[in-house]
């Protein structure tokens, strides 16, 4: 089905809605927050949430033309959540590695207008990834934001492991000095 | 900022891209696409090989037609034409020396095809098995007083502007820088060497020839002539006296023993040479 059809239902009240969205999403939807809780009850519990909330935005939202990222949004912010909520990003691996290799590029300070720095920043992380390449933006994303491991990016991109580890760490210096040049002490 | 904090900065990332991402993948590259250029360049090099071998047996042909005496030595075909160079460098003035020389030079000759400089007493001639390319240089009259060792195919276009009556009695070719004499013993390079020295020395008059490409040669300017007659050097058309930087330049490689010899033919300190003559 297609997501426009899918909208429509939402639109429409019709729960068969939420059923069509499981059926079309729910397994990508799964594996993200499976991605980051590292637990299938956990992920399947964002995943029913997931539905719950994208029930409760449309209307009035209508991500009619990126339906997918709009689900995987609410997904992902909700694993995370859990992650937070039971204080599992100290002993979540995935979490703890991931945000150790951000931690090389991003800034980790804490400070008063965190909102607003964090909102610039966020400009700046998307100003960054528009500049890279179609591989290396979507290595990037498949990583940092749908959380990947190594060799599920090795099989998606058709390349080695090292080639991968390799082009991540250029992405990462190259963030840092970007973020740099953008005025962010790192 | 927390972990989880660092990864949720990410989520506002635009939707097209995230989207992207979320199905993007590269696909494998099929099989005969990957085959298929491999297939082709083993037929390519198999063509190439074949050509090069074919091209042989034509020159080899011709010579005997006498359209382009190719391997006019003796009238030999390329590969077995090494038995009769072995043979005619047999004749020349230092055997013990040239017996090292043979083996591995046939070696190259066989293995890499490459340029090659012979000569006997009565009939002079330069080929190059390679390029199928020969040049007389001239009929010598006089008996042998003179060694050639050359390390560089180059010699063969100074050859020919020697004057009438000098001989040239044996050739070497291009031994440092082929794979094969590097993949010789270091023992077997190191006795060629030091015969072929040796008999500079002893030889009044002998002509020595150093790779242009190799540092020494270039560091000393040595890309034109270089010959030593009657107890005087001629570097690119200037005399030097004995014991004059040429000289010094020469005893500097014989006092090398066999075991560094050829470490030190491609490292010898020039500065220290340059030096020691400014002292002279």
């Amino acid at each position: 089905m297609e997501d426009k059809e899918i909208i429509e239902l939402y639109f429409a009240r019709d729960e068969k809605a939420i059923q069509c969205t499981a059926e079309v999403y729910g397994e990508r939807l799964r594996r993200l927050a499976y991605n980051i809780v590292q637990d299938d009850r956990d992920a399947q519990e964002c995943e029913n949430e997931t539905y719950f909330r994208t029930w409760r935005c449309i209307p009035p939202k209508n991500p009619r033309k990126y339906f997918l990222a709009f689900l995987s949004k609410i997904t992902r912010n909700l694993a995370l959540d859990k992650c937070r909520q039971q204080n599992a990003d100290k002993r979540n691996a995935i979490v703890i590695a991931l945000s150790e290799e951000m931690e090389q590029c991003i800034p980790a300070e804490e400070s008063i207008e965190e909102k607003i720095y964090k909102a610039e920043l966020e400009k700046c992380i998307n100003g960054f990834i528009e500049r890279q390449t179609e591989v290396n933006r979507n290595l990037f994303l498949r990583r940092y934001w749908y959380m990947d491991s190594i060799a599920e990016l090795s099989e998606r991109f058709a390349m080695s492991e090292s080639k991968v580890k390799n082009i991540l760490f250029r992405l990462r210096k190259d963030l840092r000095l970007f973020l740099r040049k953008e005025g962010y002490d790192i | 900022m927390n972990g989880v904090e660092m990864l949720e900065l990410l989520t506002d990332i635009e939707d097209k891209y995230v989207e992207e991402a979320a199905t993007y993948s590269v696909k494998k590259r099929k099989l005969w696409k990957v085959v298929f250029p491999i297939a082709a360049a083993a037929i390519l090099v198999m063509v190439a090989l074949s050509t090069r071998f074919f091209a042989h047996d034509y020159a080899a042909k011709r010579g005997e037609n006498g359209l382009i005496d190719i391997y006019s030595l003796k009238g030999a075909k390329p590969m077995e034409a090494v038995p009769e160079i072995e043979k005619d460098l047999r004749k020349v003035s230092c055997p013990v020396h040239l017996e090292n020389i043979i083996p591995s030079f046939k070696k190259c000759i066989e293995n890499e095809g490459f340029h090659m400089v012979y000569g006997t007493a009565k009939n002079m001639k330069i080929a190059t098995l390679e390029d199928k390319e020969e040049r007389e240089v001239h009929v010598v009259k006089k008996p042998a007083t003179w060694l050639l060792v050359t390390f560089d195919i180059e010699v063969i276009k100074a050859i020919p502007d020697m004057e009438k009556g000098e001989t040239i009695h044996v050739a070497m070719v291009q031994i440092f820088e082929t794979k094969s004499f590097q993949k010789l013993p270091p023992y077997t390079v190191e006795r060629q060497l030091m015969g072929i020295l040796s008999d500079l020395q002893e030889n009044p008059t002998c002509m020595f020839w150093l790779n242009e490409k190799s540092e020494i040669a270039r560091e000393l300017d040595l890309y034109e002539r270089s010959w030593r007659n009657n107890g005087q050097w001629i570097i690119n058309g200037k005399r030097f006296a004995p014991g004059d930087f040429a000289d010094y330049y020469l005893d500097s490689i014989y006092e090398c023993d066999g075991e560094s010899f050829c470490y030190n033919l491609y490292n010898l300190n020039l500065d220290e040479i340059r030096e020691k003559l400014m002292e002279e």
